[in-house]
């Protein structure tokens, strides 16, 4: 532990301290959730969850229950279903966006940049209303098909996706870019060997966002997706809510099952991301 | 697609085309969508075929949706009617939503007629003497339920399910065990057996308030209680449709009222800390620690969902109940306050009719009862359905009330009913502001 790292720099002991802490600090939360969904009703309504150890009330009761619903499965086939679009979409586009913003001459492009960068104050709640009727049976009656949910998710995803891309590659050496161009490459060459691989660490960091973001979003799954067959696991845990909030008990262990799928594609990505960014660099 | 499409269609979606940028197989969206308000004579059935499915959108899911489910599976199997349900816990807001966007259920459950008003000024709800035997429905229900969902004239929505609230819950056990009388007649011989329990030195109420953003609601129902014991029905209404002003002198001397009970030194557990601090589901807890710590809990029929157990699966054992008695020198006869959820019909075709005939009647529910938790608003309904004696005793007190009354905070508009009023409620508990402060500026902020 002690004495030097890989490139030969010291440790700091305060850092050896600092960050143990730190990192049990921001886990404090969940391991209070975990322990939460492990107990009854009236135990975590009792007693805290740190005295759980001593004062017992433990159960596996929310997680059989939550299980047991038949819906769960499909809904969490529908989250993937809803998700896996909603992300590679935005991401798509925007990067072809993001390329033109950064290595494109044309007019207008401070322009539409600064639109794009200020749609993305818009509140994403203010444009449901308009969103619904065009969608809905006044409009184009997709509303409560997937679709109708990756677009949104693309929509409301891009502003963001195109600024934080771009902002990458403006950093990535234009010498790269420029020594291709006299290689003769096209654009579309430029973009698919050289730019999108050295934007990799970006793209992926915004993909770990954009999933997470899609995975627990409840308005638009809720207003777009409807209850029907399509819900997602958000969704579906809301409904197991009664009127006063009976079943509250559920969402806790609802919450762990819920978090698998994302915890697979943090670290699934988490990998591609260290990798993306020790490769993209310029060699003689 | 047809070649050469026809001019409406192409003008309705041409706004939607162009503004995505989209091209090729549109669907022709319906043309009648949630316009079915508009109607104001008879619907005979036969007018209208139905479609066969009928979609439901309420508040409720869990317990409560399996519940409901369960009544009306015989129903669908006879008539071949599907009913698909959606359980939306923010469900005030989703409503407007998707009605503003054309986009409605064929029958909304209303945990609360505001947001059913909004939409019926708006012409979107088909008022039920369009469809339904108003003097049939009316002589079956509790008596006053239907005028919570009159506006201006007409009646909007149909109960389909009752809230119970002047409900005062004891430990059975421990209660009688200690000799306090179980039927007070006055709120003044209850303050009797307080004050015996006080001098027992247990706290004779618990009570609790918190419920995130809604936090103070519970504390709204006291004051609505008491308004209805000390001053009567008549004032009541007069208070809640805001024909006399929210800081009346009357509304003010209530405050007091429910502030000696609450802030009454020693007479409720923790103090007006830990009412703030408790959710209203929580507050029961108490009563079944051993030796309980608190008496009596003042709440309506759900909350029996939220007690241990172990206690729920003796119910009529371990728990007592009687209902808030009335107020000495008040209004003499016995008054109930209470809720219910409120079907509301947007389209009319002879499926939804017909599952609005059935929601409404007192044939409905059975099934619900007995899973319990559920009271009919019917007082014709067959008690024996109910799961346990003590939710039939909660229907008879229900049903043989002199005066009912629907929560009056629910009928007063959102911002008062559902902001200020309750917000109210936390500054005066907790002493930041007194009665005349807090109800003058829920009068000052009430709208237009």
């Amino acid at each position: 532990m002690t004495g030097r790292m890989q490139d030969g720099r010291k440790r700091s002991p305060a850092a050896m301290i600092a960050m143990p802490l730190l990192a049990v600090l921001w886990t404090i939360p969940t391991l209070g959730l975990l322990v939460t969904s492990l107990r009854t009703r009236e135990a975590a309504a009792t007693t805290g969850w740190w005295t759980a150890l001593w004062e017992g009330g433990w159960t596996l009761g929310n997680y059989a229950t939550v299980l047991g619903d038949p819906s769960i499965g499909g809904s969490l086939v529908n989250s993937i279903v809803v998700a896996v679009p909603a992300t590679v979409l935005p991401i798509m586009f925007a990067a072809f966006a993001a390329y033109a913003f950064t290595f494109l001459r044309f007019r207008g492009k401070d322009v539409l940049f600064i639109m794009i960068v200020a749609v993305m104050v818009v509140p994403i709640q203010v444009a449901f209303q308009p969103m619904l009727d065009l969608l809905g049976p006044r409009g184009l009656g997709i509303n409560g098909q997937f679709v109708a949910v990756w677009m949104l998710h693309t929509g409301f995803g891009m502003p963001l996706a195109i600024y934080t891309l771009r902002n990458y590659m403006s950093t990535l050496p234009s010498s790269v870019v420029e020594s291709a161009k006299i290689d003769g490459a096209s654009h579309f060459q430029t973009f698919w060997r050289l730019v999108a691989p050295m934007s990799s660490p970006a793209i992926a960091a915004f993909a770990t966002l954009q999933f997470l973001w899609v995975w627990n979003d409840l308005l638009i799954a809720k207003l777009f997706l409807g209850g029907g067959e399509n819900t997602t696991i958000i969704v579906s845990l809301q409904q197991m809510l009664g009127t006063q909030g009976q079943g509250a008990e559920l969402l806790t262990a609802g919450a762990f099952i819920s978090m698998v799928v994302p915890m697979l594609v943090f670290f699934g990505l988490q990998r591609f991301l260290v990798r993306g960014m020790t490769a993209g660099s310029v060699k003689g | 697609m047809e070649r050469r499409p026809r001019r409406r269609a192409v003008l309705s979606t041409a706004a939607a085309t162009a503004a995505l940028g989209m091209t090729g197989c549109l669907q022709n969206p319906d043309p009648d969508g949630g316009t079915g308000g508009a109607a104001t004579e008879r619907y005979t059935p036969g007018d209208t075929p139905g479609t066969g499915t009928v979609t439901i959108l309420g508040q409720f899911g869990g317990q409560e949706q399996e519940g409901f489910e369960a009544s009306l599976a015989a129903f669908e199997e006879d008539t071949g009617i599907t009913i698909q349900y959606t359980a939306d816990t923010d469900f005030p807001n989703t409503i407007q939503q998707r009605a503003g966007a054309g986009d409605a259920p064929d029958i909304a459950l209303f945990p609360q007629p505001g947001g059913m008003f909004d939409l019926a000024a708006k012409g979107m709800v088909v008022p039920i003497d369009v469809y339904l035997d108003y003097d049939q429905l009316a002589s079956t229900l509790i008596p006053g339920f239907l005028d919570s969902a009159r506006y201006q004239g007409r009646v909007y929505g149909a109960p389909m399910r009752m809230a119970c609230k002047s409900l005062i819950w004891y430990p059975r056990r421990a209660y009688e065990e200690a000799g306090y009388a179980t039927d007070p007649a006055t709120m003044q011989e209850l303050y009797e057996i307080t004050d015996r329990i006080r001098a027992d030195g247990i706290a004779p109420w618990s009570d609790g308030w918190a419920a995130d953003q809604a936090t103070g609601w519970v504390g709204t129902d006291w004051i609505e209680e008491f308004m209805l014991r000390v001053h009567g029905p008549v004032v009541y209404d007069d208070w809640v449709k805001h024909r006399i002003p929210f800081n009346a002198p009357e509304v003010i001397e209530v405050f007091d009222l429910v502030g000696d009970l609450l802030k009454g030194e020693g007479n409720v557990l923790g103090g007006t800390t830990s009412i703030i601090n408790t959710p209203f589901s929580e507050a029961p807890l108490a009563q079944f620690t051993d030796p309980p710590q608190a008496m009596l809990v003042r709440q309506g029929n759900f909350v029996t969902g939220f007690y241990p157990e172990d206690i729920q699966a003796n119910m009529d054992e371990e728990i007592g109940v009687y209902a808030m008695p009335t107020w000495e020198g008040g209004f003499d006869g016995q008054p109930i306050l209470g809720g219910g959820d409120l079907a509301a019909l947007f389209r009319l075709n002879d499926d939804t009719v017909a599952v609005m005939d059935f929601l409404s009647s007192d044939a409905f529910g059975g099934e619900w009862a007995g899973a319990g938790g559920w009271l009919s608003p019917h007082r014709t309904f067959d008690l024996t359905r109910y799961s346990d004696e003590i939710t039939r005793q909660v229907a008879e007190i229900a049903s043989g009330a002199q005066v009912f009354r629907y929560d009056g905070s629910d009928l007063m508009p959102t911002s008062v009913g559902g902001g200020s009023f309750w917000t109210g409620m936390v500054q005066w508990l907790q002493d930041e502001k007194t009665a005349q402060q807090v109800c003058d500026e829920i009068e000052a902020g009430w709208p237009e």
